[in-house]
């Protein structure tokens, strides 16, 4: 490039010489393009002397007028591109001198470049809300999870409830409220233009889990993630945009000096908070206590017929055994290098992380090759092509067992195996067999086997051609291609009668397609035209099988040729859907402080019912930058901008099959037997009715906002208002079940919901020095979300599965429909109640009292980060919030409500009621609650006493870093070291586990519903700490 | 002005994007139809007696599932009576035990709506029957009078559960459950008790008229006539349970066992008037939850169910009594029912000889009719190793004596608690049943959430316990 350069040089200043013709002043001009051999559109070309300037035109051109005799300084500038300063002689004979200009990308302010889906913008013409973050936000936040970790409180108004600490656990992620009820809430997530499956129900809640698609993408291998918030931003997405749109695009080969990047990271885990539960002592007790109080006498009945001899010297600590120190690392190598016709960047990943829960491993290997190629000029081929293979070892949580059974059934008067029992007692046995199989999570780790193996390839190729320089063609072609085999083995031991190998094997074909054409236009350097206009078909086939047999001693998976049974053994499933779409953007942009954008989508799906096949999603958005103005009368304020949209995006998370009447089939013998052949003979069964008017959620969304820059951005702030009706909401309305329908639920359109809220984000840089930098980035956005009506839905026809949390009309969308408690009785210790007339009661009957008591949703979630930099080092923090909302715990009903012996519980059960007078936190110590007048089911005893602020604040990380400077290396261009902590301290009122709450769910309906707010003996995030270097060579 | 910088093949260009765009759209539908394999209409589904069968053995099915006849009813009309010991009771199975179930109980929303499932199934039959083409008359009454059958049944016993018994009120006004005879997504409030008794007896008639003598393993009309005398025989009809029992006994062609245990085992049993079907193909077995009851966890030597002494004591009190076996017993142990476990795989006996015995004997004591009463009563004691009662015992004795067996010897059938509603009702209002009145609150179940929940205008039952 510099000899092209000199080349020019050399050129002009021979014309120097050859010159015969006379002028007082010359023109230069020339042409700027980029590495890719594409004209450089609206580059400041600016004469340093006189402050003249020119903007380059479309085809990159440029013409300098009027330029001095003597030597100039000519300064090339443009967003998103390095910035270049050219000397030229001009003599009095140079007449026309021609510079042309490679202007290179500049990665620092690819910043200022957002992804919107099909193209970019620059931040300043975007009139949508779109969030960004970069590699160097990603790239640390975590030893070998997932990228989600890396949105919190990075972007406002998106909600990221990390998943719980299992390995490579599923995260939450809702971006401006709850739209939906019974149709997914998660966003669309799109990378490098592939619209990604994503269900993280596939697994159903099996083991007490739910799986994470997104864990199998490696964060190293990102270079930035955009958050599409609004409708002007998402409504490009159309029938898929309504949740959100999070877009993903991974690193690119740049020209340049070929880099080499070594990173590795090693750490560990810890749970935030390990939980107290009684021990033997305390238990027995408590035990004791209640059954006096019921009426016994005499000593308290072991359980299982065990004798008080037996279980001398018995305690067991079952949390201690099932929790562990992780161990966790992650190495990524890759490459990054190119020329004018072949950039690539070539990346490899290794990690392995161990969670605290025992058993619990999650290892991913990937690899990744991106390859931009420019054979010709204007014409070029990107292949992006990655593959990965996740291996998570599981172990079952929370009502599945492990970490979920040391807490409950696991009593600490229970050895884990029967020979740890008192050698006088009668349970002693001399073998080393387990005692109390199904309530010993010991045995369950060593007797049972859970693997989940992940395969996802995901490739794109894309052409893309520019005919003339203004219109750009592009075609691309997706697929992405996950193998996930869900792998469980029973010992003989486990099941009591023979080796048992499960087998859930899914195979997954999204393939899609994209075709664009984007034409360009700029006139008289004030108007500038972008129009868009495209067509996509995306395809998605899953397959499902199952096996199960008792004649094997390994997992399926070890066995290569286990498809040989899938005659005998398999039950097959499938899911399949289409969409198809057109849609176009036009971009206008007036002297370049006026802006205007016009989205339209028009989506049609083979979900939808046939009444409804297509959809139409338009939106339209304006930006104005007042502080371009002359009449600006504020000069410390660089940059004011206000932004307006309006759009409709849709939601069209609904399972495929809901529009028809389906049928269960039954061929007897034939596949694997699901249990309803009768009489030998065959059966068949209608499951629903046909819905032909199904349809996509409709969400209208309005947002306003303004960006402010002050003292030429060491303060910067955005402000953004939005206001979302969904009409049309999903609703799984609830069949009597004397209807006898198999399926109770049907998918109809009927809500409507509201979210509207506000976001605010502030960054300064306090001090900004050349040795030493302090900044501080601060967010708050507050959400207000409510269910504007459900049809004829009662409030139990919409439920968030346990904990009671229920949709009415009114309130919003989550809220916890549980019978108010009052306080202890100080004379009976009885429970007090309150009834819906707020009178105190005795009465506890849920079918007459029940009353919104609270709700999921936050009233302001946030953050508050530092980063200072002092010489090379740096040193981060981040503090995560989130203010309001309740918890309902739904074991606490089980840790400090009824007594049982079947259960566990947690000392701050030692402050109940015990004589008269006496004022207590927990009633008199029963063993039913019908001594209550409740029911004798004590999974029924759900009231206020178990909800609890869901308020917390979390210091989510603390990083130190230190960047070698070496100077004249030969081997090292960079060396960063550093350190980091997450989640090192929580403040909450909580008692239980940790607040922040990833709980496994069966359906989307549940985790809208539910939230992030129902707790059930969940295992806790983890606290990790970890060190790690990066290399670039 | 820009346009005119545009170059016409450019224009083509993007254009022909376009075009290509649109043509797919316009004939888009034919690749977005992906329709899943289990999606068609009934039309397409229900059309030939081959699938009227299959339609119909769905029905049949739902009747054997571990909610229904395959074990639950049997469970819960234990736990609510006095045959089961709640030590270790808890969820449930202990609300039930305990008499207060509430509005979200797991196994009361799976008897509502697997019970339901059967009435469905029977009804989607019914609505389809005119049009098949490849049936007789006969043959469509045949089914007709099946699914009419099923339907009575599931009726019958889920308004035994769900609300107070025949004569609660002294006109059958109570409330009882919802009529179903449509397959449809239709709010439907609860009819009352005299309602759902008059549908059961309608459909029962029309059974009994429709079906055919021998209907192989499918229900024939000596099995709606033997569910006619249970459904007199509860409502304290001697007259017509007489009958009904009498000409089941008669010309049904089944035949007393000799054992009294041959009904739960696999192939050796003449009784079985109506019986739910078990093959060895797959998981094809009516009986799957019976064997979980009292499957012993050998890690803990306890089985989930435990008999009360009460009902253990009853049966052992005479040393002689072979129905002492049914139980497992050993010094120190807990005591659970065993007569489950001969056989893993058998028909589920829901209406067999011996219970028709009972309710003959019964109605012809009430009728007056002692000796027939001892002589039916007779057959059950002898073959049972106890002597027999004497001619000339008095009514009184005959009754009680009758009553005792029928409780020992029906343990688990589904039969307990009904029958103590059903006494109550007829000679003893102030009856307590394991410390609660007969006709308190929680001794019927709650309606569940999933009764109540899709309309509105459900009733739930009072819910103050017991």
């Amino acid at each position: 490039m510099k000899k092209a350069l000199l080349l020019y040089l050399f050129f002009s200043f021979s014309c120097l010489f050859l010159s015969t013709d006379v002028y007082a002043q010359a023109t230069i001009k020339g042409n700027v393009t980029d590495n890719n051999q594409q004209a450089v559109v609206g580059v400041n070309i600016v004469l340093e002397s006189s402050g003249a300037g020119t903007v380059s035109d479309v085809n990159g051109n440029y013409e300098l007028k009027n330029v001095p005799v003597g030597e100039n300084v000519i300064s090339f500038s443009f967003v998103g591109f390095k910035s270049e300063t050219r000397i030229v002689q001009v003599e009095a004979s140079s007449g026309v001198i021609q510079l042309d200009l490679l202007m290179e990308e500049d990665a620092e302010m690819m910043e200022e470049f957002v992804v919107v889906g099909y193209g970019t913008q620059r931040k300043r013409e975007l009139v949508g809300n779109v969030e960004k973050l970069v590699s160097k936000d990603i790239r640390e936040v975590n030893v070998g999870g997932g990228f989600e970790a890396a949105l919190q409180g990075k972007a406002p108004g998106v909600q990221i409830t990390s998943g719980s600490g299992a390995a490579g656990g599923h995260a939450v992620v809702r971006i401006r409220g709850t739209s939906s009820i019974s149709a997914g809430g998660d966003p669309l997530y799109v990378i490098d233009g592939i619209p990604l499956s994503n269900d993280a129900f596939i697994l159903g809640e099996r083991g007490g889990l739910n799986n994470n698609p997104l864990s199998s993408i490696n964060p190293d291998d990102i270079e930035s993630i955009d958050v599409l918030k609004d409708a002007a931003a998402a409504a490009i997405y159309g029938s898929r945009g309504a949740n959100g749109v999070i877009i993903i695009t991974t690193k690119k080969g740049k020209t340049g000096k070929p880099s080499i990047n070594f990173s590795t990271k090693y750490g560990i885990s810890r749970p935030t908070r390990v939980l107290d539960v009684l021990n033997t002592d305390q238990w027995l007790q408590i035990q004791q206590e209640a059954w006096e109080n019921s009426g016994n006498v005499g000593r308290f009945e072991l359980p299982n017929g065990l004798s008080y001899e037996d279980i001398e010297g018995i305690d067991t600590d079952w949390i201690d055994k099932v929790i562990q120190t992780g161990f966790q690392q992650e190495q990524n190598l890759s490459f990054n290098g190119g020329n004018r016709f072949i950039k690539a960047y070539l990346g490899g990943t290794y990690s392995n992380s161990e969670s605290f829960l025992r058993g619990n491993n999650f290892e991913r290997y990937s690899g990744r090759v991106n390859l931009d190629i420019t054979p010709i000029k204007r014409l070029q081929f990107s292949i992006s092509s990655s593959v990965s293979r996740g291996l998570r070892d599981k172990s079952e949580q929370a009502w599945s067992g492990g970490l979920g059974w040391a807490q409950s059934t696991a009593l600490p008067i229970y050895p884990v195996y029967k020979n740890d029992f008192n050698p006088a007692g009668s349970a002693y046995s001399e073998e080393q067999e387990y005692y109390n199989l199904y309530g010993n999570p010991i045995a369950q780790l060593e007797l049972t086997d859970l693997k989940t193996r992940e395969i996802r390839f995901l490739n794109n190729l894309r052409l893309s051609y520019r005919p003339v320089d203004r219109l750009t063609l592009a075609v691309q072609g997706n697929y992405d291609f996950s193998d996930i085999g869900d792998y469980r083995f029973e010992d003989e031991m486990w099941t009591t009668t023979t080796d048992i190998s499960k087998a859930w094997l899914f195979n997954i074909r999204n393939f899609s397609s994209t075709g664009t054409a984007e034409w360009q236009a700029v006139a008289n350097n004030k108007h500038k035209l972008t129009i868009l206009a495209g067509t996509e078909y995306q395809n998605y086939d899953r397959e499902t099988l199952y096996l199960e047999a008792n004649f094997l001693d390994r997992h399926f998976y070890e066995y290569d040729e286990f498809r040989d049974f899938i005659d005998t053994l398999a039950y097959n499933g499938e899911e399949s859907y289409q969409f198809f779409s057109l849609f176009g953007r036009l971009n206008y942009s007036l002297k370049d402080k006026y802006f205007a954008q016009v989205v339209f989508r028009r989506d049609a799906s083979s979900k939808f019912g046939s009444n409804n096949r297509w959809g139409n999603f338009p939106s339209v958005g304006l930006g104005y930058i007042v502080s371009e103005e002359d009449f600006w009368f504020l000069p410390k304020v660089n940059y004011f901008k206000l932004k307006a949209s309006f759009g409709i995006t849709g939601n069209s998370n609904i399972p495929w099959t809901e529009q028809y009447a389906t049928f269960d089939f039954n061929q007897n013998p034939g596949l694997f037997d699901s249990g309803l052949s009768y009489n030998g003979g065959d059966t068949e069964v209608q499951r629903k009715f046909s819905n032909p008017d199904l349809k996509w959620e409709v969400v209208r969304t309005i947002d306003v906002g303004a960006d402010i820059g002050v003292w030429q951005d060491r303060l910067t702030a955005s402000i953004a208002y939005y206001h979302k009706i969904t009409s049309d909401a999903l609703l799984q309305e609830f069949m009597s079940a004397s209807s006898g329908l198999e399926e109770l639920q049907l998918y109809r359109n009927v809500g409507r919901i509201r979210n509207q809220g506000i976001e605010f984000q502030i960054s300064t840089k306090n001090i900004s020095q050349l040795n030493f930098t302090w900044s501080t980035d601060f967010n708050i956005s507050a959400n207000r979300n409510m269910v504007l009506d459900v049809g004829n839905a009662t409030p139990d026809a919409l439920d968030g599965g346990f904990g009671d949390t229920r949709v009415l009309e009114g309130y919003p969308l989550g809220v916890n429909y549980i019978v108010p408690f009052s306080h202890v009785d100080p004379e009976s210790g009885r429970p007090v109640y309150l009834d819906r007339d707020g009178n105190e009661t005795f009465t506890y009957s849920p079918a007459t009292m029940r009353q919104v008591t609270g709700d999921i949703h936050p009233d302001f979630i946030g953050s508050l980060t530092n980063n200072f930099r002092l010489k090379n080092f740096d040193l981060g923090f981040m503090f995560y919030y989130s203010i309001g909302g309740q918890i309902y715990d739904d074991a606490a009903k089980r840790h400090l409500g009824v007594v049982t012996p079947d259960w566990n519980m947690r000392p701050e059960m030692f402050d109940r009621w015990q004589q008269d007078g006496d004022v207590s936190e927990y009633p008199r110590l029963v063993n039913s609650m019908t001594e209550w007048g409740g029911s004798g089911n004590e999974w029924q005893n759900n009231h206020t006493l178990w909800l609890y602020d869901a308020s917390f604040v979390r210091l989510r990380y603390v990083q130190l870093g230190y960047n070698i400077p070496f100077r004249n290396s030969k081997v090292f261009d960079n060396v960063r070291l550093y350190g980091r902590a997450n989640n090192v301290l929580t403040f909450t009122r909580f008692p239980g586990w940790d607040p922040e709450i990833a709980r496994d769910r069966v359906n989307d309906q549940e985790r809208n519903v539910g939230g992030t707010s129902v707790t059930y003996l969940t295992p806790p995030q983890e606290k990790s700490f970890y060190v790690g270097a990066n290399f670039r060579f | 002005m820009m346009i005119k910088q545009l170059h016409k093949y450019q224009l083509l260009a993007a254009l022909s994007i376009l075009f290509c765009g649109l043509c797919l759209s316009s004939c888009g539908e034919d690749f977005l139809s992906t329709v899943p394999d289990n999606a068609s209409t009934i039309e397409e589904q229900l059309n030939t007696k081959e699938d009227a069968r299959k339609f119909l053995n769905a029905a049949y099915d739902a009747l054997s599932f571990g909610n229904v006849y395959g074990g639950q009813f049997a469970l819960v009309s234990e736990l609510m009576a006095d045959g089961i010991d709640g030590q270790n009771l808890d969820g449930d199975w202990n609300a039930h035990y305990t008499r207060s179930t509430g509005i979200f109980v797991g196994t009361t929303r799976n008897m509502m709506h697997d019970g339901f499932k059967a009435v469905a199934r029977a009804n989607n039959v019914l609505r389809r029957l005119d049009a098949i083409s490849d049936m007789s008359e006969t043959e469509k009454s045949q089914f007709e009078g099946e699914a009419k059958f099923i339907r009575a049944m599931i009726h019958f016993d889920l308004l035994r559960f769900f609300a107070q018994p025949y004569g609660y009120s002294s006109d059958n006004s109570h409330l009882g459950i919802a009529i179903r005879t449509t397959f449809s997504t239709d709010l439907v409030n609860r009819s009352s008790v005299a309602d759902v008794y008059a549908q059961v007896i309608s459909d029962l008639e029309s059974a009994e008229s429709l079906l055919p003598a021998n209907n192989g393993n499918y229900a024939d009309q000596y099995a709606a006539k033997a569910l006619l005398a249970q459904v007199y025989f509860q409502m304290n009809d001697f007259g017509q349970a007489f009958a009904y029992a009498d000409e089941v006994i008669s010309n049904s062609g089944n035949t007393f066992d000799d054992d009294h245990r041959a009904k739960y085992g696999f192939g050796n049993t003449n009784e079985l008037i109506f019986s739910l079907v078990s093959t060895d193909i797959g998981q094809d077995n009516s009986n799957g939850e019976f064997r979980n009851y009292f499957r012993i966890d050998p890690s803990t030597n306890s089985a989930s169910v435990l008999s009360s002494e009460s009902i253990f004591n009853a049966s052992t009190l005479d040393p002689n009594d072979l129905r002492g076996l049914n139980w497992f017993n050993q010094p120190g142990e807990q005591i659970f029912c065993e007569k489950f476990r001969i056989d893993s795989i058998y028909a589920n006996p829901v209406i067999h000889l011996t219970e028709m015995y009972f309710i003959r004997a019964e109605s012809a004591l009430e009728n007056g009719d002692t000796e027939s009463a001892v002589n039916d009563l007779n057959m059950i004691r002898d073959r049972a190793g106890l002597t027999s009662l004497s001619a000339s015992a008095s009514s009184g004795q005959v009754l009680q004596t009758i009553r005792d067996d029928r409780r020992i010897e029906l343990y688990f059938e589904n039969d307990r608690l009904h029958e103590l509603k059903r006494i109550a009702v007829h000679d003893s209002p102030d009856m307590v049943i394991r410390g609660a009145d007969w006709d308190c609150p929680g001794m019927v179940c709650q309606i569940p959430d999933n009764e109540l929940t899709g309309n509105p205008d459900m009733e739930p039952n009072p819910e103050a316990g017991c």
